[in-house]
């Protein structure tokens, strides 16, 4: 089924764009007060070996999805139940990624206008786009994410322009040690937002050249969390460590502090523009990932026709999983990102693996 | 249910049609009899009522006689008579008086440049019908045919609607042998390919298919050529007609094939491996495949010097934006925004807002479609009362509006400068698509303020990206992303650094220049 093809510049501008998505805009480590950009780079390194397990399991079975890997692993009976699990993951991930948006959107420029009718239209766009195809959405990334990167270091070297500027705000560093940090920091940085890129197996049966498989995924980690860390240390400069643990969209409380000579001000458009870009990477993604998980778990020919159906379901689950924004953030952080993406991004891939290597041993 | 089964009766119906061609001048394949009294009056009665189908009977020698046929108005009278009429009238000089002759005999004493010869009535239909001229004789079961067609023309002329400053200011006619030519003025090699096909059952247009062997691709060739032949209608009367016919995705707003008036255009695009068709009677050729960017390049940047080609270029993709996005980025910010702007603009734009009764989305409407009526009755009217547009434009909407307080004058600015920056376009097509695109990022913003318009953007850009033109990718060589290609898009590098043509048609044959061009 796999018979468009993207390539791995076309995957890694996407699945960097992925690992940005909403994480920059929300900020991460809001434990970790100052030393959340520790926080961000303890999560890279350890995702590092998380994103060898991912690519060693693609490269075990070339040409697979994770869904048509798992039978082959785990056998049928146990694979459906869990391939249901990962979908589901995936549909609500989806869900979790437009709801930031809407919120997003609401509390900051559009506060008369209902949240349903953000997300919706959000969804019209992203089911156009994935209904073009993972080449389509594999372009809009090359156009998508050089304007990302572009308004993200401007908005740097506007950050380097404010007063308030102190770079002094990240000491002290590791004024408790190291362990606080690394308590946090694991599993919760893994997870989120580098670990989500699991998703990426079901996207690398369609590079076009299969021996980058390691090197985008490792290259995309990489890359994604400078990036990350980068941000971090200039938004707590910025910010100072407690609004920035307080804040829920730092890098927008960042941008709104600037002002070049009282002129140059209010770049909040960049900063939607940035939530919006990376969101539809995010949801993208997502949703992409569940409809071909599904259309291969049906045996159906094609997953555009699931697509709709996912369309529908995302936004009114977006809606439905948490009465409001705080809600639906506590619950993240203190119970999805934690408990349930540990055990679906961590623990069940090393498994997967070792019993694939275990298989491709005696065979 | 019904429905359903309505709607498959519906296309099992269009199935079973078969394309018969409308009226057209089927038959006639039979060969000429030698008997020059039927195959006369048989032509002639094919002609009856054709009253500027002409003839001429005269005998050569005591046992020949041949008949002249033409239409008057399609051949040169004059060049008839030197190398046609006399030679015949004068035949008895040079020829036996008491042999039969055979056809090449006849054809030997004509010293017209083109004379060819054909057997069947079809042939002698087609020839007299295209301009040529046919002689029979009797006892021949052969016709001579000679090419001495002449008919008004206009010259060559300036193009009109692709001006430049610098570079050639020559434009394609109507007359499709005179556009062949100027492409191969410039392409003086064996490699430059003409392919003749005729279209239209009734009209037989001749249509040009022109590419470089070796460069442009074949499989686009071929493509091309499918295209073309599978194109069933009574009349083509402009290449406009093709263009919907070959495009890949006709609902698109966007075009997906180039229509030039300009042959160095044409050269340009075939040097890059593009396939270019030609049509008689329209001054506009068809380049394909074709990409947005391209789109977007006048010749002229190649003319000019590279930096300020530069330059240009980015202004026309900063008033592509304008174009796009000015009057929804100005509802947006009147409407939901207000913070966006700085304190003393936001004061002055709602002070001139204040007696304005509309909405702005109203407001922008009303003027939006003013100008495009404003455009649209500038370009029809006569070009004498044309200032009287302007004019009245001017001041009923400019001044008198924003005085009665009908519009704010801010909108005005917002109106006109887009106006101006939808002009700057060197295609046409392009300029509608953006016209149209105008409106719909309106109602976004109008609805959902910048989220809306970002939305729009986004719209518009996976349409973009899912768009082709003969299998080449519109938004090429952006998305997909192709570094070398880059050199010719938003910037435009010195010619001795455009060292390969693109890749996505020219990969048979990439080389265009020696890099050491500029090594001295």
């Amino acid at each position: 089924m796999y018979t468009e093809k993207i390539s791995g510049l076309q995957l890694f501008y996407l699945m960097t764009g992925y690992v940005l998505g909403t994480a920059m805009i929300l900020g991460l480590g809001l434990d970790a007060k100052q030393d959340a950009w520790i926080f961000i780079l303890v999560g890279m390194t350890s995702s590092l070996f998380l994103m060898a397990v991912y690519t060693q399991l693609a490269v075990y079975y070339p040409g697979d999805s994770l869904v048509e890997i798992l039978p082959k692993v785990i056998g049928k009976f146990l694979a459906y139940p869990v391939i249901l699990l990962y979908i589901s993951h995936f549909t609500y991930s989806a869900a979790r990624a437009s709801r930031e948006l809407g919120d997003l959107i609401v509390t900051t420029i559009l506060s008369e206008t209902p949240i349903f009718v953000v997300i919706a239209s959000f969804m019209v766009l992203m089911i156009y786009c994935l209904r073009g195809g993972v080449e389509t959405f594999a372009r809009m990334a090359e156009i998508v994410f050089p304007i990302y990167i572009f308004s993200l270091i401007l908005i740097w070297i506007l950050l380097l322009s404010v007063d308030q500027f102190s770079i002094k705000n990240l000491t002290p560093i590791m004024g408790m040690g190291i362990m606080p940090v690394l308590k946090t920091a694991i599993p919760n940085a893994i997870n989120f937002p580098f670990g989500e890129t699991l998703a990426i197996m079901m996207l690398f049966p369609y590079l076009s050249n299969k021996k980058n498989t390691r090197r985008i995924g490792l290259s995309m980690i990489l890359i994604g969390g400078i990036l990350l860390t980068i941000n971090s240390i200039m938004m707590i400069s910025v910010l100072g460590p407690e609004f920035y643990s307080r804040d829920i969209f730092s890098l927008l409380a960042a941008t709104q502090m600037v002002s070049v000579a009282d002129f140059l001000e209010r770049f909040d458009a960049l900063v939607i523009l940035m939530m919006v870009a990376g969101v539809f990477f995010k949801v993208g993604v997502f949703t992409f990932a569940a409809a071909v998980g599904i259309s291969q778990l049906l045996r159906l020919k094609q997953y555009r026709s699931v697509l709709l159906g996912l369309g529908t379901i995302i936004p009114a689950l977006s809606l439905v999983s948490a009465s409001s924004y705080v809600e639906h953030i506590e619950f993240g952080f203190k119970f999805y990102v934690p408990y349930v993406l540990t055990i679906l991004q961590i623990i069940l891939p090393i498994l997967f693996l070792c019993i694939a290597f275990i298989r491709k041993k005696l065979s | 249910m019904k429905l359903f089964r309505q709607i498959k009766r519906l296309t099992a119906k269009t199935k079973a049609f078969m394309w018969e061609g409308s009226v057209q001048d089927q038959g006639n394949s039979e060969g000429l009899t030698g008997s020059l009294e039927n195959d006369f009056h048989r032509i002639k009665q094919l002609f009856e009522g054709a009253a500027d189908f002409s003839y001429r009977e005269m005998k050569i020698n005591q046992m020949n006689s041949v008949v002249i046929l033409y239409l008057n108005g399609l051949v040169s009278i004059e060049r008839l008579e030197i190398h046609v009429f006399h030679p015949l009238v004068t035949a008895n000089e040079k020829l036996p008086q008491h042999v039969d002759i055979n056809i090449d005999d006849l054809k030997g004493i004509l010293s017209s440049a083109q004379v060819s010869q054909g057997a069947t009535f079809r042939e002698v239909i087609d020839q007299i019908l295209a301009g040529g001229t046919v002689v029979l004789m009797n006892g021949s079961k052969q016709a001579l045919f000679i090419s001495e067609q002449s008919w008004e023309q206009r010259s060559v002329d300036e193009p009109v609607s692709e001006a430049v400053v610098l570079g050639p200011r020559e434009g394609f006619t109507e007359n499709i042998r005179t556009n062949g030519s100027m492409i191969r003025r410039r392409l003086k090699t064996t490699k430059l390919k003409f392919e003749y096909m005729k279209l239209g059952s009734i009209s037989q247009t001749e249509v040009m298919i022109t590419y470089l062997e070796d460069i442009a691709e074949t499989s686009i060739v071929e493509e091309v050529r499918s295209r073309l032949k599978r194109i069933e209608i009574d009349a083509i009367e402009d290449s406009g007609y093709i263009v919907e016919f070959i495009e890949d995705q006709p609902f698109s707003l966007f075009p997906q094939v180039l229509q030039t008036e300009r042959p160095d255009r044409v050269v340009g695009n075939l040097l890059e491996g593009k396939v270019g068709i030609l049509v008689a009677n329209s001054p506009f050729a068809l380049i394909v495949p074709v990409t947005f960017f391209e789109m977007m390049n006048s010749p002229e940047d190649y003319y000019g010097r590279f930096i300020m080609t530069s330059f240009i270029r980015f202004i026309r993709y900063l008033f592509l934006a304008v174009a796009l996005l000015f009057p929804a980025i100005y509802i947006a910010v009147t409407t939901f925004h207000h913070e966006l702007l700085p304190t003393n603009l936001i004061f002055s734009v709602a002070a001139s807002r204040e007696k304005v009764p509309f909405p702005a989305v109203i407001e922008a409407l009303l003027m939006e479609i003013t100008f495009e009526a404003l455009r649209e009755a500038g370009l029809r009217l006569p070009r004498p009362i044309g200032s009287t547009v302007s004019i009245v434009g001017a001041l009923v909407v400019g001044q008198a509006a924003v005085e009665a307080g009908i519009v704010s004058a801010p909108l005005v600015i917002v109106v006109a400068t887009t106006g101006i920056a939808s002009f700057m376009f060197p295609s046409y097509a392009l300029t509608g698509a953006i016209r149209l695109l105008r409106f719909f990022l309106i109602f976004l913003a109008a609805t959902l303020g910048f989220y809306g318009i970002l939305l729009g953007i986004f719209f518009i850009l996976v349409h973009l990206v899912q768009l082709r033109s003969f299998g080449v990718p519109y938004m090429s060589p952006v998305a997909p992303f192709h570094f070398n290609n880059l050199k010719d898009i938003f910037i435009r590098v010195p010619w001795w650094m455009i060292s390969e043509r693109p890749n996505e048609t020219g990969k048979r044959n990439l080389k265009r220049l020696n890099p050491r061009n500029r090594k001295y």
